[in-house]
């Protein structure tokens, strides 16, 4: 500091030596104050709009870019199922106007000022939803019910995307709207995970329409090999439980009864129903359950590492994992999770070789926790929890 | 002793510098965010069966239609029996 001010003296002092000199450092004083201290201060505000809603708008424009795309692949699709089925009296206008009607359908929250029941509400509200959109996909193409299964999760993305895409155009049109930079500061601040989601949504989208595994489909993929590589004389049984598929089958000994989503086409199945009507309908005791599950990982951790743990692992809104800690409460049943870490890109798109190879981990964890937990004779619930696409059983 | 413009020309230069290396952190900070491109996640679809009696396996490229649990078209040099599709993947490397 004190060699600094020295230069300046020593700078000021010379320079007043000649008019010439003098003036320069004037103007290049005046430069220097104007730069650094008044420009930020009176235009600090005005530049940082420029600068943010320029970095948005281009995020706008890739995003719309890739709505578009995702709604002509989704349209072209049906199309084609329409073409090849011979489906009358389907225009591709008709199939647009359909699909656009489909991504603006709301489904509304019931109220939390009662929290009494809610959660029925809330699986009512949501299977509901769910059947109504695929009655709806089921009136443009009558056709297979996993063709429909897929077509309905293609539109649920196709609806995610729609959805980011208005909410940043919300942001970006109030920030404008206000001249406020802190609108759109904090559309900003969150460009890479809305970039992270956004591929993932659209990869999600050609999985779909393609009816390929997914990350997600790491739990009823384990199921599946649980089913064909380790047990013995599989029975699949007949119930009333939709979307759903369980099957008895003996694994050393112990009876295991797997649940997963009935597959190859997009569901998620009824879990939790499956599980009632196991232990409530048909008084299945058993010693254990045991849920496989995608979990999300935390970045620095690996894809395909396996975690076990305590507890009922399946995410979404919760109405599954509350009606079956319900039910192992209620009947004091042991609730074990196996895990396979996946981030979010990675278990919205189609499946990676290290989640596939992480599978086979996985059945081997559950063996052992099978042969663990229960006797020769005993029963355990084997869960294989995830959106079974691409995968039968 | 350093000469008037020699004085001159050194503050300036710092001052140049100071300024360009502000740039320079600025553009560094904002090039992450401010050249965001979206690309969708396009990754090669390969398709694994597997004889339901013995290890043999093969890999093929991913077919409309091919699900897990399918039965497909191959058959297995050994048993004659027909390949099951056990799995279905990308062998795009995953993110650490």
């Amino acid at each position: 500091m004190l060699a600094l001010h020295a230069l300046m003296v020593s700078l000021q002092e010379a320079t007043r030596q000649t008019s010439n000199y003098y003036l320069y450092n004037w103007l290049w004083w005046l430069f220097l104050i104007f730069a650094f201290f008044i420009f930020p201060l009176v235009f600090g505000d005005y530049y940082q709009l420029l600068r943010l809603s320029g970095t948005i708008n281009r995020l706008l424009s890739d995003l719309g870019r890739v709505l578009n795309q995702s709604f002509t692949s989704v349209v072209n699709t049906i199309e084609n199922i329409v073409r090849k089925n011979n489906i009358q009296n389907v225009t591709r206008k008709d199939i647009e106007s359909k699909i656009k009607d489909l991504i603006e359908y709301v489904l509304i929250q019931p109220t939390e000022l009662e929290t009494q029941g809610i959660v029925n509400k809330l699986k009512h509200i949501i299977t509901l939803y769910n059947k109504e959109l695929e009655d709806a996909i089921r009136r443009l193409i009558p056709v297979d019910k996993h063709v429909i299964q897929n077509i309905v999760s293609s539109v649920e993305a196709l609806r995610s995307l729609n959805l980011i895409y208005k909410i940043v155009m919300h942001y970006y049109r109030l920030g404008m709207k206000y001249r406020n930079f802190y609108i759109l500061l904090q559309i900003y601040m969150v460009i890479p995970q809305i970039k992270e989601a956004v591929n993932a949504i659209s990869g999600a989208i050609n999985a779909f329409i393609k009816g390929q595994p997914i990350g997600d489909s790491a739990g009823p993929l384990t199921a599946f090999k649980f089913l064909r590589e380790k047990c013995e004389s599989v029975e699949p049984l007949s119930h009333s439980v939709e979307d759903t598929y369980i099957a008895r089958c003996r694994y050393k000994g112990r009876i295991v009864y797997v649940i997963k989503a009935l597959g190859p086409g997009s569901s998620t199945g009824r879990l939790d129903d499956a599980v009632t009507y196991l232990i409530e309908h048909c008084g299945v005791k058993p010693r254990a359950i045991i849920t496989v599950d995608a979990a999300l990982k935390l970045e620095g951790e690996k894809t395909g590492t396996i975690t076990e743990g305590i507890g009922v692992a399946i995410g979404g809104i919760g109405v599954e994992k509350f009606n079956i800690e319900t039910l192992a409460t209620k009947y004091r049943i042991p609730i074990y999770a196996v895990l396979i870490k996946m981030s979010m890109p990675e278990a919205l798109t189609l499946m990676t070789k290290d989640i596939a190879e992480a599978t086979n981990k996985a059945v081997e964890r559950v063996c052992k926790i099978i042969e663990q937990v229960a006797k020769e004779g005993e029963e355990v619930l084997f869960i294989g929890v995830g959106n079974t696409i691409g995968v039968a059983q | 002793m350093i000469s008037v413009t020699e004085l001159y020309a050194l503050f300036m230069a710092l001052s140049l510098s100071l300024m360009m290396i502000l740039i320079f952190v600025t553009y560094m900070f904002m090039r992450k965010t401010m050249f965001v491109s979206i690309e969708t996640v396009t990754g090669k679809a390969i398709t694994v069966l597997k004889c339901p009696y013995c290890s043999y396996t093969i890999r093929r490229v991913f077919r409309e239609g091919d699900h897990v649990g399918a039965v497909a078209q191959e058959k297995c040099p050994i048993h004659d029996a027909n390949l099951i599709v056990s799995e279905i993947y990308t062998e795009t490397p995953s993110s650490e």
